[in-house]
């Protein structure tokens, strides 16, 4: 029935959170000559990096949110910081732990700036200093998340459920589990994830955006590392040859005794070891 | 023969004997301490007869591993300059390692081969891993290619397949070896005492799944990237003329750490555990995932299961 129920309230916030408007994707954004400068600060005239609680005092002049670093392809795990206790939402489940992730330094918390610069709700084409999110999350879901599906409104320092409720960025795989289920209960269980600090003791798994950037979560198609060496006397692969690829002329070709005799390998000694 | 003398490997059984003797011939009767140390590679004569007369590892007593070891720690100094610690952590009781590993995850960047060869000091030019790019919905091994070399990876219409040592538990290179060199641990590992074996090499034409290696010449180790957290069934240096292979790191994992590949892998394709324990997450891949093993019919049982995400 849960189950259910939250499908269902998934399909309703689909559908009730509208599209982006086509018009505004098509606007070319603004950057090039823009400076910090043309951001409406909306009365904000600095950036603090005391505590959430209480205004502090605003520094004299704008940070230049654009020296600090872009947001990651994954926030990776922070080993130092304390590891949280899973919600343990299937049966027969050891406890376990998770590894936070790092949270973006140059973002977080998000009231820091928010707590002078009103949000705006409406979905449209993100401008700094937010134009470094380009939401490429879901199949399905393009151009139909925004970031309140995810984020809370109100208090930008969490997350927020479906449901409404609030939660915290370390606890950032609950919110993930609403959609994938399956993938949720086979990282549960330890079919899905990695876990880290050995195979013995209490588990502590990473988190899902220590491997998935969660505005684009899919993996990026990256160079290999370096394959094999050929054994003494195999023959080259086609497509090294093909390329005429250094690696398909270092040794000729021919059996292992023909390389050692031609002084190509040092792997001499064991046949001629008698010979002495 | 000035080349081969001043390479100081740990003996091949016969190679040692006749170094040993062609030292004695050469040293004579006076002053053998001094006039050996050329015959002997630099190492001292009692190190050269112990070395010579080094007993097979599960015959050793407690002592006798102990000196062992300390005279491996002082080859690899002499060898290397490297101070290593070469350990011999016994199994864990009620411990079975396996492995299994999820093909829909693993996307071919091989990261796991070379992380192992930096853990395994391995020779340079061995990779215990080998990841085999196979053709969308075939299992036909023989029209796999560990060469791929593209410039991304995964490529369309490619699945990639990392195989290594399934750590059988009916393996087939334990029962070729002849002289008992290679043998299987209480936790499952197959393991290879590589100062006993003899460089036959009857265990990698033995092995279905190609794990075996062979040194041909001495391995090719930058001392500088030496790991000296060593094991003497696991990753201490190898002499040449010895078949090594993956042993699930048994440095590590019999401390409780995982293997250098499972901590490398990026997508969290690997799965390690103890098969004995009912809450391991390699329990809980066996009993709920559709899993397969390589080339089952030929009976050698691996602890090495392959998946697919449904």
């Amino acid at each position: 029935m849960s189950g259910l129920s939250r499908l269902l309230t998934l399909l309703v916030v689909l559908v009730a959170i509208p599209n982006g408007d086509a018009s505004a994707a098509e606007q070319p954004s603004d950057t090039g000559a823009a400076t910090v400068d043309d951001w409406d600060w909306g009365g904000f005239t600095g950036l603090d990096d005391a505590p959430v609680t209480g205004r502090a005092a605003p520094s004299a002049s704008p940070p230049n949110l654009y020296d600090v670093p872009r947001v990651g392809e994954t926030a990776l795990p922070d080993f130092d910081a304390p590891v949280r206790e899973a919600y343990a939402v299937f049966r027969d489940v050891p406890p376990f732990e998770v590894i936070p992730s790092q949270r973006d330094p140059g973002m977080h918390p998000c009231s820091s700036c928010h707590q002078w610069v009103v949000s705006d709700p409406q979905p449209r084409n993100l401008k700094r200093p937010h134009d470094n999110f380009k939401l490429e999350h879901g199949l399905h879901g393009k151009g139909k998340f925004w970031c309140f599906t995810c984020h809370d409104l109100e208090g930008k320092g969490a997350l927020r459920t479906l449901e409404g409720e609030k939660l915290d960025y370390a606890d950032a795989y609950v919110l993930c589990s609403q959609c994938h289920a399956n993938q949720a209960r086979d990282w549960v269980y330890g079919a899905h994830g990695k876990r880290v600090s050995g195979w013995q003791g209490k588990r502590q798994v990473l988190n899902c955006t220590a491997c998935h950037y969660q505005h684009r979560p899919a993996f990026k198609p990256r160079a290999p590392e370096s394959g094999p060496v050929v054994r003494l006397g195999l023959e080259r692969p086609a497509h090294w040859v093909e390329k005429d690829d250094d690696r398909a002329q270092v040794h000729g070709y021919g059996a292992v005794w023909e390389q050692v005799e031609d002084g190509a390998a040092e792997g001499a000694s064991l046949v001629e070891a008698e010979g002495e | 023969m000035s080349d081969r003398e001043d390479r100081n490997d740990a003996p091949v059984a016969g190679r040692a004997r006749r170094r040993f003797l062609k030292g004695l011939a050469m040293a004579g009767g006076a002053g053998a301490a001094h006039a050996a140390l050329g015959a002997w590679g630099g190492k001292t004569l009692s190190d050269t007869f112990a070395d010579f007369f080094q007993e097979h590892y599960q015959r050793m007593t407690e002592a006798e591993i102990r000196d062992t070891i300390a005279r491996i720690e002082r080859k690899a100094q002499q060898r290397y300059g490297v101070a290593i610690e070469c350990g011999n952590t016994p199994p864990q009781d009620g411990v079975l390692f396996g492995y299994a590993i999820n093909v829909s995850k693993c996307r071919g960047y091989r990261d796991c081969v070379h992380a192992c060869v930096r853990e395994n000091n391995l020779s340079r030019d061995t990779q215990y891993i080998r990841v085999i790019e196979m053709d969308r919905d075939s299992t036909d091994l023989r029209h796999g290619d560990h060469y791929y070399d593209h410039e991304q990876v995964p490529v369309e219409g490619k699945y990639y397949l990392p195989m290594q040592c399934m750590q059988c538990d009916n393996p087939p290179c334990v029962k070729a070896c002849p002289v008992e060199a290679t043998w299987m641990e209480p936790d499952g590992i197959v393991v290879v005492d590589y100062d006993w074996c003899i460089g036959c090499r009857y265990c990698m034409t033995a092995c279905p799944y190609q794990a075996r290696h062979f040194n041909w010449g001495s391995p090719d180790l930058p001392a500088a990237e030496i790991n000296t957290r060593t094991h003497y069934l696991g990753n201490r240096p190898r002499p040449r003329g010895v078949v090594e292979k993956c042993h699930f790191c048994v440095q590590r994992t019999r401390e409780g750490r995982m293997p250098a590949c499972q901590e490398a892998c990026p997508t969290g394709a690997r799965i390690f555990g103890n098969l004995l324990d009912p809450h391991s997450e390699i329990r809980y891949v066996l009993q709920h995932k559709a899993v397969f093993r390589l080339k089952e019919d030929l009976g050698t049982e691996p602890k090495f299961w392959y998946f697919r995400d449904e």
